[in-house]
């Protein structure tokens, strides 16, 4: 009976299942008063109305190919190499000339890794 | 063109890398799920976050998505899963009581007509929602709110559409209660 209630409160009944539902309604004082119960809940229910939220933005990072765990071990390797290098700028001659390179150039490489994606959502 | 056929379209640009089908996606379910949040929480704050993190899990599992047109069900499974971690993570459930006992023991006198008005009732049945446990709310939240039909309701919960209702039924009568609780009654407000 529960679910013949659910089904007549929300219209999920077949015209022959509406019709007979509706002549046990008419026989059960009981069954009616429950019936109009639910749908005194359905109407607090629809007080709450539906709200149009902010703009918002939705940051999403790449996930990472490798393990975690590599991740970690490149890191402190990278800032290893960052302060025994970083600290101490070194000057590469190449066939374009002379290039200054440090630890922060280590840092940059990583930074790609760790890329980020912004998206920005408003409500339609 | 509808919502879910719209969807869909967006969805097999999202598949060969097209970012802004990604975001139009997105923009087009964003106030149902941040409304789907917000009920569940009753805090917008909460429901915000529920948002973003629906979003990252969307985007990053997207592409396993082989049927279009399931988006929606897979969408409201993932709000759902989310609203339930969010609510462990932050026993939101039980600020959520604290603060519906505080609204009870408010002095009705200092305000006797506005104390009914639609916001305020809004944000009785709002708490009173908390209350429920989650299985029932989820169900009222899908059925009231985003209107799925019993059979949508069961595939996106992978339940049987007889577990949807019963779970509906007793959470409408269990909000009743917590209601007449509150003094939100038929003869204060309707009749």
């Amino acid at each position: 009976m529960n679910e013949q209630l659910i089904d007549y409160l929300y219209g999920e009944m077949t015209t022959t299942q509406r019709a007979d539902f509706e002549a046990q309604l008419a026989n059960n004082p009981t069954l009616k008063a429950e019936l109009s119960e639910l749908q005194f809940t359905r109407r607090l229910l629809s007080d709450v109305q539906q709200v149009r939220p902010s703009n918002t933005t939705v940051t999403i990072r790449a996930t990472p190919t490798i393990p975690m765990s590599w991740i970690k071990w490149m890191a402190v390797a990278a800032s290893l190499i960052a302060f025994v290098w970083g600290t101490q700028p070194r000057i590469q001659f190449q066939n374009t000339g002379a290039v200054i390179v440090s630890g922060i150039t280590t840092w940059q490489m990583m930074s790609k890794y760790f890329s980020v994606l912004q998206l920005r959502i408003a409500p339609r | 063109m509808n919502l879910e056929k719209h969807s869909e379209h967006l969805i097999g640009k999202a598949h060969v890398g097209n970012q802004q089908a990604i975001n139009e996606l997105f923009s087009l379910w964003y106030e149902r799920v941040y409304n789907m949040a917000w009920k569940y929480f009753g805090e917008e704050e909460v429901a915000m976050d529920v948002c973003q993190q629906t979003f990252v899990t969307v985007h990053r599992k997207l592409h396993h998505l082989e049927d279009a047109s399931k988006f929606k069900y897979w969408l409201y499974r993932t709000v759902i899963n989310q609203c339930h971690m969010e609510s462990r993570k932050r026993k939101t459930l039980h600020q959520a009581q604290e603060k519906f006992i505080q609204r009870q023991f408010q002095p009705v006198q200092e305000q006797p007509d506005e104390i009914y008005h639609r916001t305020e009732r809004s944000k009785v049945v709002l708490a009173a929602l908390q209350q429920l446990p989650e299985e029932q709310r989820t169900i009222i939240l899908m059925k009231e709110y985003e209107d799925l039909t019993f059979r949508e309701i069961a595939e996106t919960l992978g339940i049987s559409e007889g577990t949807a209702k019963s779970r509906l039924y007793y959470g409408l009568k269990n909000l009743r209660n917590i209601l007449l609780n509150n003094r939100i009654t038929k003869e204060y407000n309707y009749e």
